[in-house]
């Protein structure tokens, strides 16, 4: 799935380790999701979305899970 | 975070009642293969396998503890293993591993059963009743899984 949040920690000038600090998983998993290779559970994505003050469509491309029904 | 600290306080006690029930059953088995030892009952290499089991089961479980007392010490490591032994790709990650080893143990173990057939029917019987025993143990936690969920 693709997301925006390689583009929002760069905004906010934050590491993977700092975000993934944050809202409580490893740097790897928030590798994994920027590189689309793992997709984020409901709870790590609210998490992620609240803690850049944004709604989860805003940081997830939701557009993706339409097209699959 | 608490909670954590506490299930990690009582896994130590879970250890330690492992360690003492390891030190039983070695020096148990130790004065049971003497006792046998005498009667040339027993191979040295089974008592080797037993030994090398129970001193690998012992030494591992000590490690575990200084492990876990050390995190328990330091507020950031404990941190670090919280989010290490929570974090939802791990889980994810260990789960797949689960799956996948089933279906290749249950492959090897097919094999095993056919060729060893031609060989030693014992083995054969001894492989075949472990695939029945991991066959029932996957239909068992099937349906209680799918009670529980």
């Amino acid at each position: 799935m693709k997301t925006n949040i390689k583009a929002l920690r760069t905004k906010h000038k934050l590491s993977q380790e700092e975000l993934a600090n944050a809202v409580g998983v490893t740097r790897q998993t928030i590798l994994s999701i920027e590189n689309e290779k793992y997709v984020a559970s409901l709870p790590l994505a609210y998490k992620i979305a609240k803690y850049f003050g944004l709604q989860i469509e805003e940081v997830f491309n939701l557009s993706e899970l339409e097209e699959d029904f | 975070m608490e909670a954590y600290k506490k299930s990690m306080q009582s896994l130590i006690k879970w250890i330690i009642l492992g360690l003492v029930v390891s030190l039983c059953l070695t020096v148990g088995l130790y004065i049971y293969s003497q006792q046998q030892m005498n009667k040339a009952h027993i191979s040295d290499f089974v008592h080797g396998i037993q030994t090398g089991i129970f001193t690998g089961l012992f030494l591992g479980l000590i490690l575990n503890v200084i492990k876990i007392r050390g995190i328990l010490k330091d507020e950031s490591s404990l941190k670090k293993a919280y989010i290490k032994s929570h974090d939802e790709r791990n889980q994810f990650i260990f789960y797949k591993i689960g799956t996948t080893s089933f279906y290749i143990e249950t492959f090897i173990l097919f094999l095993g059963i056919i060729i060893s057939g031609f060989f030693n029917p014992t083995v054969a019987i001894t492989l075949l009743a472990i695939l029945l025993i991991k066959l029932i143990l996957k239909k068992i936690l099937k349906l209680y899984f799918e009670k529980a969920y």
